[in-house]
């Protein structure tokens, strides 16, 4: 990191690392007790460690001059280095607790291990820690590369990597001391959220400042996409996270909304969060990975457009489907089925159009498998947004929904489409990160491609199994018209599905695992050359 | 606002720009005069790579 900021920007740094280490002593000792002190701690921490990295390099000698004439990858590099990292944590937790669900006693007596803790540990490590760190590494990739400008300065990338992942560590921690709003995809208490709000903010600041600065004429679909990720997830994330503190020296709060309504904001959220948190960026990520791996442009940049407009509008709408059969207004559900229904249009549209433009290039998706991971990403984009919207009707609704199935589409969609796309894209950038053909160990991208075809096919598939048993034994009654099973009995139904999930979500982890370590050996040999074509129009702002 | 109001909205205004967006989104997207622009963003990120492979 050091190496590549420049003597003022150092001490910019600096300064900004010293203010985290401020604030985090300053809630530290303001709460003295409970996860609002450990956190303050965290981030003190992490001030100081910072404050001592560039304290240690300030007068370090300047970088060399030509650096505004080539990309700033070092964030990139930092990011799919994180990404990796969470992918471990995250799936190592998901498959811990998959477990747990078929040995329940092997849940060890400490409060911090219970399901409950552990089980939002993974959601966000996955979701957040992965795919976000994902998100915001390839964002710096693709956004320098269709615009052909160097981003638009030095400190910001590394303030929204670093302020980021401490949101995330201060929202896994804090699940494990018990500590939760109890909001799906958004269990991180009041300060975490406000600090998350002040990351955006330069994030998107510093998107739109280099955005500006770009040398094409157009820009390219895939900014459209990261660009509907920043700026909704932003809305999404303010608006359900609105919420009165108890104490400003405390972790707990209250929404500020109250029943149905905030149900009605919670899945509006949470669905959204599914969309543009999980779609929308991963689009943007397809759109320029693909083509680029093809060496083909998009079937028809033209579908990618009204696709574009399509999904951002429709998926505004489908967040009441979660509430069918509740409190919510019949005509809110409704409403949220049917835009639900034709939301598969723009996905598919989508989809489509990805597996189009793998016509012609056939040949390649059998040799490369990581163009293959990319043609596997599509198809199960199709095939879980087809599900999605299949879940979203009422009447389908009432046999899938509280069941396994919702779980098994969720993960039809982050194994087999999230997932997917992130690991192409990683097997793409870090060779041309590293000034490198192919990855340190090509031979492993084969079997990490299987491991986690193989494990997402065999989860997604129990699960099906498991949650329309589920569903069917609930809704089954005998002659009196009693229920024919108790719920303990479809408790006890799912053991060889979870069992069966377990191994596949252990099967997709090793495969991570082997991506992490391939990444690591390919980045270690990076040999440092930058290809002549790899070079900014618009060289980075005056020093 | 009662609520008779905004259903009405809903099912008139409401219809109307969801259809009309529909409309402006796919005349801007497929307008001829747009073609050559588009071709040129689609090839965009591929041209210089190309080159130098």
């Amino acid at each position: 990191m050091t190496g590549t900021l420049s003597i003022s920007e150092r001490q910019v740094g600096l300064a900004l690392a010293v203010a985290l280490t401020l604030l985090g002593l300053v809630m530290a000792a303001a709460a003295r007790q409970g996860p609002m002190a450990v956190h303050g701690a965290i981030a003190a921490a992490l001030g100081l460690a910072l404050v001592f990295r560039l304290g240690g390099a300030l007068y370090d000698p300047e970088v060399p001059a030509g650096r505004r004439q080539r990309f700033y990858d070092a964030p990139t590099r930092f990011g799919i280095a994180l990404t990796v990292i969470w992918a471990i944590i995250g799936m190592g937790v998901g498959v811990w607790v998959a477990a747990l669900l078929y040995w329940p006693e092997a849940t060890p007596p400490w409060p911090w291990t219970s399901f409950g803790r552990l089980r939002p540990v993974h959601t966000t490590g996955v979701i957040f820690g992965f795919g976000g760190n994902a998100l915001i590494a390839t964002s710096f990739h693709v956004l320098q590369r269709t615009a052909r400008a160097r981003l638009a300065d030095s400190i910001s990338p590394w303030a929204v990597l670093i302020g980021f992942n401490l949101f995330c560590i201060w929202a896994v921690t804090g699940y494990l001391m018990g500590s939760t709003q109890s909001k799906e995809y958004a269990e991180a208490e009041w300060y975490a959220d406000l600090w998350l709000v002040v990351v955006w903010v330069t994030y998107f600041v510093l998107y739109m400042r280099t955005l500006a600065r770009r040398a094409e004429p157009h820009i390219y679909v895939a900014n459209w996409y990261y660009l509907a990720f920043i700026l909704v997830v932003a809305m999404l994330h303010i608006v359900n996270n609105l919420a009165l503190p108890v104490s400003l020296a405390g972790a707990r709060s209250f929404p500020i909304w109250a029943g149905v309504q905030d149900a009605m904001v919670q899945w509006w959220y949470g669905h959204n969060a599914v969309a543009f948190f999980l779609t929308a960026g991963f689009l943007g990520m397809l759109y320029y990975f693909l083509p680029v791996r093809s060496g083909r442009p998009i079937w028809s940049y033209r579908l990618s457009i009204v696709s574009f407009w399509g999904i951002v509008f429709f998926y505004i709408w489908v967040g009441s489907h979660h509430l069918h059969y509740t409190a919510l207004p019949y005509w809110v559900q409704t409403l949220g089925m049917t835009f639900s229904v034709m939301l598969l249009i723009p996905s598919w549209a989508s989809a489509g159009n990805a597996i189009a433009t793998l016509n012609g290039a056939w040949h390649k998706v059998r040799d490369d498998a990581t163009l293959r991971f990319m043609f596997v990403a599509a198809v199960f984009y199709g095939l879980s947004t087809f599900e999605g919207s299949f879940l979203a009707i009422r009447p389908v609704n009432s046999l899938s929904h509280y069941t396994d199935w919702t779980v098994g589409h969720v993960h039809s969609g982050t194994l087999g489409w999230v997932a997917m796309i992130i690991f192409g894209a990683i097997y793409t950038l870090a060779p041309q990160l590293s000034g490198r053909e192919t990855m340190a160990w090509p031979r492993a991208v084969e079997w990490h491609f299987w491991l986690a075809v193989t494990g997402a096919l065999i989860y997604v598939v129990a699960l099906w199994n498991a949650g329309i048993t589920q569903g069917l034994m609930w809704r089954s009654y005998d002659d009196n018209g009693a229920l024919s099973y108790s719920f303990l009995q479809s408790v006890m139904a799912m053991a060889p599905y979870y069992l069966m999930r377990t191994i596949g979500g252990a099967l997709f982890l090793s495969g991570a695992i082997l991506c992490a370590l391939n990444t690591r050996a390919t980045m270690r040999r990076a040999t440092g050359a930058v290809r002549a074509w790899d070079r900014p129009l618009v060289p980075g702002p005056a020093e | 606002m009662t609520h008779d109001l905004f259903l009405f909205l809903s099912k008139t205004v409401g219809l109307f720009w969801l259809m009309g967006f529909f409309l402006i989104v796919v005349i801007r997207a497929y307008a001829p005069s747009r073609r050559a622009a588009q071709e040129q963003a689609a090839r965009s990120i591929l041209v210089e790579r190309g080159e130098d492979d």
